[in-house]
């Protein structure tokens, strides 16, 4: 049998993305070589200009080989455990990783909650929300404060420098000019071609050039629009200076975003600097500044023949939720997972293209969410509450507002803590109550949920803050 | 409506776990209409359930005098003189997040894959212990289910749900009233009782009298793809050492199983009408039994395939009422728990939603599709053409979804994995692996170790696997142990 493995592999453009995936690959498929290949005057992605990074992060780092305290020591990053939402329906809320509370008898807590009436913010009973609320963080343990995992709030240019350094440490090559071309033939790139007139062959090329998408776009542009749900198209940001005492003062493990006519504005916290940016729609604001645009959607297919395309070149989601890191390091995991030989077999690319599919309109989905359950009275959030949902969104809104249920479907990225974090915080309640939650005596309920609160508090106010935690690492490097 | 193993199983959940504040349950069967509960071989759900009941696992064993179940071993089905194991429990285990049989397949030592399996290691040498908790031990490394007496299961579960305040009515039902809009109002009895209710359960098996015969819902017939649709069973007397296991032999025009149990082995032929006679089939039957049949061999038929919708209007299909999937790898029971674990979830306030009942069709229809697909697998992968029966399955159509995967793992030995299905990326790996299903390529990431490092760490596996199930006990002296033996 001839070997038909991939040996070589090219990755096209040198921003975050492309280094991630040159730096997963180099590190997690042995017996190949993976050479970077920059674009000149590559379109920044979400993922070079935003920092927000969900729990997603520390597998990827755990699987390249990375300590996730180098990773905050080096780069200067926090640590990040959801989102603060002000404004958007409801009260203001935490989405923050991880469980809420406890079961009791059996029925899930979210459940109970909603049953007795949610006297109490549902975030209150989650660990990673109330360490969040508190400015605090320890990593997750065995009793009362676990359950979660922490994500990262990173500095983009800082962390683009420290994986580019990690790459090449690996053993990734960076050619010594740009991309000019690729060369085609049907459905695959042939070769490469250099601004200096080089030429370069691989196996397997990834386009990893943001929305310019400069390789997949060869072969098509089969653009699936998501504005009618995600209408914002334009951002701009606004970067603090740094703090005159960054010293010990309150560090919040939490992004900020609060809505406002027309999108939405996030402020991001990093040790000794806290920097703004603005999300909205082109239609109905304006903002002064470096405006850039976008567009969300994703392409049909991430693979075709022998390029993949990854991060935004495949899918663009705005910086809610941390979504595009998110989505660049599932994309990539799936890659480094699915590594098909030479013959590059339809039914394996059809199989890649479908779950990271898949995957790309669930996050969408989860996005959406945000939106569709807004109670602002705005024109412009009135109109993206009254836009026809995606069915599976639809149903699983239909579902819960009906009955508190929550299909979690193949492809999801967040979990049912997720779902209900967003949904009981943007003030969407079951209509009906559940039959098994309804057999506890409510009593009980009640006092399960003070004691609970009671030992959560405790044990929060016991853990060190953020801040002192990340100098902890410091000391302990 | 019926109380054989569906309707004994689904009133005892709603009334341990719902309780009587929910609902009142009432339970309508026949002593003249006999269950169609054979030996009963389960997966690993059973003992959730049972648990979830309150159910103590000697308590129930004596009942039903069930043995413990490792697996199913499957013989001559991709060849004559073939035989594998089905386990409840992984073959080895991930190294750096790739499957183990990656590297089995780069060694080129695929073959041995079930060396690699602590519960098909324990069944071929008829051992059995419940798994230990510390998940570094071998030992912790597999599930376990029961073989039972189905004609027993019922009404043990019948004696605990009429304590917890089961009505049960002894009659036959002769008419069903259904409102304007179709949904059931009441069913009347033989002796005229009428009994309303807001929602009814049909466990009629396959007459299916509620939701096939009053509602209309159309059968989806799968015939084509899987042709048995009769059988003939018959007890015998054990004549070895009590397996912890079932057995799936395959034969000319179907399949037969031997379910050890305490006090017998069931054996049944299940086979296809078209490919050979009834009295044929009990021939063979009565010919492979290991001992003197015990009674009369009985038979069954019935159709592969589900009702197109299992909750119609105000009625719910629980067992062989809503769809029927041969015992092949002992999925009867698991649908039924399946079926009952929705119906506490979306447990319906009056009157009815359409929400809850599309939330409940779909995860039926989900687990029904994927079992098939499962089940397919082992009567198309083969090599066997020895008669009409087995030239038929094996170069049918098959589904294009158990295509796609079938080529996914020959390529390179990916198995498509989801949230929502019994059977997970184990045994898959089981079946295909067992029928000959034999992957071209594997992860490239396997590539890592050396050889020579590869081939010892595989080695000390296999070695530490067959150590650990020689300090297991036989599998008749943990039964009795565990003060689980039948008086």
């Amino acid at each position: 049998m001839s070997d038909t493995r991939i040996r070589t592999i090219a990755v096209v453009g040198d921003g975050v993305a492309g280094w991630s995936a040159a730096a997963a690959l180099k590190a997690r498929v042995p017996g190949i070589s993976v050479a970077l290949i920059p674009v000149a005057e590559l379109r920044p992605g979400f993922v070079d200009l935003f920092g927000g990074a969900s729990p997603s992060i520390g597998e990827f780092h755990t699987d390249i080989g990375l300590d996730e305290r180098d990773v905050l020591t080096r780069t200067g990053a926090s640590i990040r455990l959801g989102t603060r939402f002000l404004g958007w329906g409801g009260g203001d809320y935490t989405h923050a990783y991880g469980r809420a509370g406890m079961p009791v008898d059996g029925v899930p807590f979210a459940t109970i909650w909603a049953g007795s009436g949610g006297t109490e913010p549902f975030d209150s009973f989650a660990p990673s929300a109330a360490l969040a609320a508190a400015g605090r963080f320890i990593p997750p343990r065995a009793d009362i404060l676990g359950g979660y995992a922490n994500g990262l709030q990173l500095d983009p240019p800082v962390y683009r420098r420290f994986i580019e350094a990690y790459a090449r440490h690996l053993g990734v090559v960076v050619t010594a000019s740009g991309m000019r071309y690729a060369e085609t033939n049907g459905d695959r790139v042939t070769a490469l071609h250099l601004d200096d007139g080089g030429r370069l062959e691989a196996d397997l090329y990834i386009d990893a050039t943001n929305a310019d998408a400069h390789l997949i776009t060869q072969f098509g542009d089969d653009w699936q629009d998501w504005s009618p749900w995600l209408p914002c198209d334009s951002f701009v940001q606004r970067r603090g200076t740094s703090d005159a005492e960054p010293g010990d003062r309150f560090l919040s493990p939490l992004e900020r975003v609060e809505a406002i006519d027309g999108g939405w504005r996030l402020t991001s916290c990093l040790p000794g600097r806290t920097d703004t940016a603005i999300v909205y729609a082109s239609g109905v604001r304006a903002e002064p500044g470096d405006v850039r645009r976008f567009r969300s959607g994703r392409r049909s297919r991430a693979w075709i023949g022998n390029v993949v395309a990854i991060g935004e070149a495949h899918c663009v989601v705005e910086p809610l939720e941390a979504a595009p890191l998110h989505v660049l390091h599932t994309q990539i995991d799936r890659l480094v997972a699915s590594l098909p030989d030479r013959d590059f077999d339809e039914v394996e690319l059809a199989y890649y293209n479908r779950e990271t599919g898949q995957e790309a309109d669930r996050l969408r989905d989860f996005l959406i969410l945000h939106y569709a359950t807004s109670d602002r009275p705005e024109p412009f959030w009135r109109a993206a509450r009254d836009a026809a949902l995606p069915p599976e969104l639809a149903e699983t809104l239909t579902l819960f507002r009906e009955r508190g249920r929550l299909p979690i479907r193949d492809g999801e990225s967040f979990d049912r803590d997720s779902w209900h974090a967003v949904l009981l915080g943007q003030g969407i309640l079951p209509r009906r109550g559940d039959v098994l939650a309804a057999a506890i005596d409510p009593k009980r309920a009640r006092a399960a949920m003070a004691d609970f609160r009671a030992r959560l508090s405790k044990a929060v106010a016991a853990a060190p803050t953020h801040g002192a935690y990340l100098a902890s690492l410091r000391t302990n490097a | 409506m019926g109380g054989g193993t569906a309707g004994w199983m689904t009133a005892a959940a709603l009334a341990a776990v719902a309780g009587r504040s929910v609902a009142e349950v009432h339970l309508v069967e026949s002593e003249e209409i006999g269950i169609v509960g054979v030996g009963e071989a389960t997966l690993p759900h059973i003992r959730a359930f049972n648990t979830r009941l309150g159910i103590g696992e000697a308590e129930f064993m004596r009942a039903t005098g069930a043995t413990f179940k490792l697996g199913i071993e499957f013989c001559d089905w991709a060849r004559i003189g073939d035989s594998y194991i089905h386990p409840f429990g992984a073959f080895g285990h991930d190294v750096d997040g790739v499957g183990f049989h990656h590297y089995l397949s780069r060694a080129g030592q695929i073959a041995t894959l079930p060396e690699y399996s602590l519960p098909v290691v324990a069944a071929r040498h008829a051992k059995f212990a419940p798994p230990l908790e510390d998940p570094r031990s071998l030992l912790s490394t597999f599930g376990y289910a029961y073989q039972f007496d189905a004609t027993r299961y019922a009404p043990f579960l019948r004696a605990r749900a009429e304590r917890q305040g089961v009505t049960r009515t002894e009659g036959r039902v002769v008419d069903v009233e259904q409102s304007a809009t179709g949904d059931v109002v009441a069913v009347v009895l033989d002796d005229g009782q009428r009994i309303t209710g807001d929602l009814f359960i049909d466990c009629s098996g396959f007459r299916s009298l509620l939701l096939g015969q009053a509602m209309g819902e159309p059968f989806e017939d799968w015939s084509h793809w899987l042709p048995c649709d009769r059988a003939v069973a018959v007890p015998c007397a054990d004549a070895g050492t009590l397996k912890p296991y079932t057995t799936a032999t395959a034969m000319p025009a179907g399949w037969r199983w031997r379910i050890p149990l305490q006090h017998r082995v069931g054996n049944g032929y299940v086979y296809s009408s078209a490919h050979i006679d009834d009295g044929a089939a009990q021939d063979a039957l009565l010919r492979s039994i290991e001992s003197a049949p015990l009674a009369d061999p009985r038979m069954l038929r019935f159709k592969a395939g589900r009702r197109a919708r299992s909750w119609v209007g105000n009625v719910i299909g629980v067992g062989l009422a809503g769809g029927f999937l041969e015992p092949l790898e002992s999925t009867s029971i698991y649908l039924i728990q399946l079926a009952i674990t929705q119906l506490l979830e979306l447990f319906p306030a009056t009157p009815i939603s359409p929400i809850d009942r599309d939330a409940f069709n779909r995860v039926v229809d989900l687990e029904y599709d994927r079992i098939r697909d499962f089940l397919i697998l082992h009567y198309h992968a083969t090599t066997r053409d020895d008669s009409p029966f087995w030239d038929h399955v094996r170069t049918m159509d098959v589904p294009d979804t158990l295509a796609e995967k079938m080529t996914l793992f020959r390529q390179r030995g990916r198995v498509m994995t989801y949230r929502e299905g019994v059977f997970l990326e184990p045994s898959w790996i089981a079946v295909y692996l067992g029928q000959g299903v034999v992957p071209k390529g594997y992860d490239q990431r396997a590539d890592r170790p050396s050889d020579a490092a590869l081939v010892q760490a595989l080695a000390r596996l296999r070695t530490e696997t067959r150590d650990a199930v020689m300090t297991m006990p036989d599998h008749a002296a943990y039964i009795a142990q565990s003060g689980a033996a039948a008086a």
